[in-house]
């Protein structure tokens, strides 16, 4: 996979591109705003490596000009600025990931690695967690064994949590996301959903967690 | 000038008051002292019209005798005109042409002068008198003959009405004086009011609020506050910068430090599994050395947030459940039961991200020290005591002695690296930022316990 990494600490960019070449990924490190500007303009990646304090242009200016082109380049924030509302702010302009620096090694392969491998599905418009798959464009789930087939607001809780699988989806945003089908919703209708949906996917490798008093989440299930 | 620093340091009342005392004794001396001449010669004036009086009665009682001689016949009206309540002494004689002719001989006679009755200040046997003599002249027919009416009183009741003209010029001075003394008191009091406010606002003041001071100031004191704003905002610029250094230096730290971790990763990757254990120190100092840094940088971020003037209104109940639903997955994957319970808004004076922060510290402590598989419930919930966030754990709980320690400040300055109750030290300097308190509760349950922080009551 193509990587552009964005860094103007040479040691830093180096050691990284190093990293990433030993993984077998193609690298292009540049060192300022404007030159990754220019190269993102005219080549294509699948993710973009991105640090904020840049000479010429700043990160989050380079972000805005990628996703004003909609450039579809999965892109992680590498930065020194660890404030909340840093990150806040990078994920709203369409970050993908963000990662403050210092960083453990492992996990930052570990985030390249998720976040290439949903690149891939989202070009061939695929998610994938356990055994399960999402087509984006048909808007169908998968098993080894054929397609799952949902009434519509089962299909549109999964699809919910699948997109956001490992973080938690709170109960007002499932009763949002699902109010337009049912009207209303009570807790103890979401409550029935999620206890079918949890039948029909523990056994491809899925869990559907509970989060006590918040809401629900999607997990591998350990050991898959 | 010894007395001069002493004065120095006075009120401004009090000098105030100095220099109006000052003032009013030296004009009230002077008043005094022209009113002393005033009395006194308003009173000889009267003496001397009696004396006058007397002397022209005794004077028309002054005939010829057969023999061409002269003759008096004193009239007791006219001593007694002089014989006043103060009990003076009045004395008399009277001169015929040829010298003395009856009265006392030893008064002295008063030369003429350009008026018919001369006066003058003499003694008699160590009594200060006051004498007037009438030249006068009767006719026999044949010539005239000139004699003298000599007339003296002792001064007691002339000194006595001078005495009480001056003392009542000196009472109406002394009240007048009081009396300014007292406008002075009020005017003073009133007039450096808005200074004691100033004082006082000064007062109730946070060590480090460094605002301009913005009370309703006389215009006399303008300029000096003014000279003082401006002081006060170099000082708060100083401070930021000096605090600003600390969050700078840190995020200049952390690149380095992921180049570090990034060549380390690539040395242990390339070389010999004999240096595997010089990698892996090499790392655990790392991670050391990170830790101090995200805590320096903690601080840096608590003490801009101390240095702002008010905390906004935060709903913490909000960042409870968003901070608890960030750490549900990670808590759930080590076999954690953590969740949040109570209030779906809630609002507190708070930073937020601080807020986060030291809730983030008490999950993180709860899954420390909770031991495996355990319970953690994050409660956002009314407290008679104001709006609460706590975290309950169903481990062992802390020993109630470690916890002084656990949350002392000194402990986080000293030794931010130290891996014991970090997260408490951190969580006690945000709710100190916060004004919250930190309590340490068993849990309802009986097993397990609570840390609660209550943020003051919304007014």
């Amino acid at each position: 996979m193509r990587i552009m990494l964005v860094e103007d600490d040479l040691p830093l960019a180096e050691a990284l591109t190093t990293l990433l070449v030993q993984s077998g990924h193609a690298v292009d490190a540049v060192h300022d705003g404007a030159s990754a500007e220019a190269l993102a303009a005219a080549e294509r990646f699948d993710l973009v490596i991105l640090d904020l304090n840049l000479p010429e242009m700043d990160g989050l200016s380079v972000l805005r000009a990628l996703r004003a082109r909609s450039d579809e380049a999965a892109v992680m924030i590498l930065t020194a600025r660890g404030a909340p509302e840093d990150r806040v702010r990078g994920l709203n302009l369409g970050a993908d990931d963000y990662l403050t620096k210092p960083f453990d090694v492992a996990e930052f392969e570990a985030r390249v690695r998720s976040l290439l491998r949903r690149q891939a599905g989202l070009r061939r418009a695929i998610l994938t967690l356990g055994d399960v798959t999402f087509d984006l464009t048909s808007r169908r789930f998968f098993t080894p064994e054929g397609g799952i087939d949902l009434p519509a607001r089962e299909l549109a809780l999964l699809e919910l949590l699948f997109t956001r699988a490992g973080k938690v989806v709170s109960k007002e945003a499932i009763v949002q996301s699902l109010t337009p089908i049912e009207g209303s919703l009570s807790d103890n209708a979401i409550e029935q959903y999620i206890s079918r949906l949890r039948r029909r996917l523990s056994p491809h490798g899925v869990t559907l967690r509970t989060a006590r008093g918040i809401g629900y989440f999607l997990e591998k299930a350990p050991g898959t | 000038m010894t007395a001069a620093p002493a004065i120095g340091g006075w009120s401004l009342r009090r000098r105030l008051l100095a220099w109006l005392f000052l003032s009013t004794a030296i004009l009230g001396i002077i008043a005094l002292t022209d009113t002393w001449f005033e009395a006194r010669r308003t009173a000889q004036s009267v003496s001397d019209r009696v004396l006058a009086g007397s002397a022209l009665a005794i004077a028309e009682r002054v005939t010829v005798d057969l023999s061409g001689g002269i003759e008096v016949d004193i009239p007791f009206s006219a001593l007694d005109m002089l014989a006043s309540a103060a009990e003076d002494q009045v004395f008399y004689r009277i001169d015929g042409p040829d010298g003395f002719l009856t009265g006392y001989e030893t008064l002295p006679v008063v030369p003429k002068g350009p008026d018919d009755t001369a006066f003058t200040d003499g003694a008699l046997n160590a009594t200060r008198l006051r004498i007037a003599t009438l030249h006068g002249q009767v006719s026999t027919g044949e010539g005239i003959l000139p004699f003298s009416v000599t007339v003296a009183e002792s001064t007691r009741a002339r000194d006595q009405l001078a005495r009480a003209i001056l003392i009542r010029s000196a009472l109406r001075l002394s009240g007048l004086a009081l009396g300014a003394a007292l406008i002075a008191w009020i005017t003073v009091t009133v007039a450096l009011r808005p200074l004691d406010r100033l004082a006082r606002t000064l007062q109730s003041r946070a060590p480090d609020d460094l605002s301009p001071l913005e009370a309703d100031i006389p215009s006399e004191v303008a300029g000096p506050i003014g000279a003082m704003n401006g002081f006060m905002a170099r000082l708060d610029g100083a401070v930021a910068a000096l605090r600003n250094f600390t969050g700078n230096a840190g995020h200049q730290l952390r690149t380095p430090l992921a180049t570090v971790r990034a060549q380390l990763a690539l040395i242990s990757r390339a070389s010999p599994p004999e240096a595997a254990p010089a990698v892996a120190k090499a790392e655990t100092a790392l991670i050391r050395a990170e830790r101090v840094l995200a805590q320096l940088l903690m601080l840096a971020r608590i003490d801009a947030a101390a240095a702002r003037r008010a905390l906004p209104q935060t709903d913490i109940a909000a960042i409870a459940r968003a901070t608890t639903a960030d750490a549900i997955p990670e808590a759930t994957r080590n076999g954690h039961d953590l969740g949040f319970e109570g209030a779906d808004t809630l609002t507190a004076r708070a930073d937020p991200v601080l807020c986060a922060e030291l809730l983030t510290n008490l999950v993180d402590n709860a899954i420390r020290y909770a031991g495996p598989k355990a319970t953690i419930t994050v409660r956002a919930l009314t407290t008679p005591q104001g709006p609460a966030l706590e975290v309950e754990d169903d481990g062992p709980g802390l020993p109630p002695r470690a916890i002084p320690r656990l949350i002392a400040r000194q402990d986080l300055r000293a030794d931010p690296a130290g891996t014991h109750g970090l997260g408490l030290a951190v969580v006690a300097e945000i709710a100190r930022l916060f004004g919250a308190t930190l309590d340490f509760l068993p849990a309802a349950s009986g097993k397990g316990h609570v840390i609660r922080a209550t943020f003051p009551p919304e007014d």
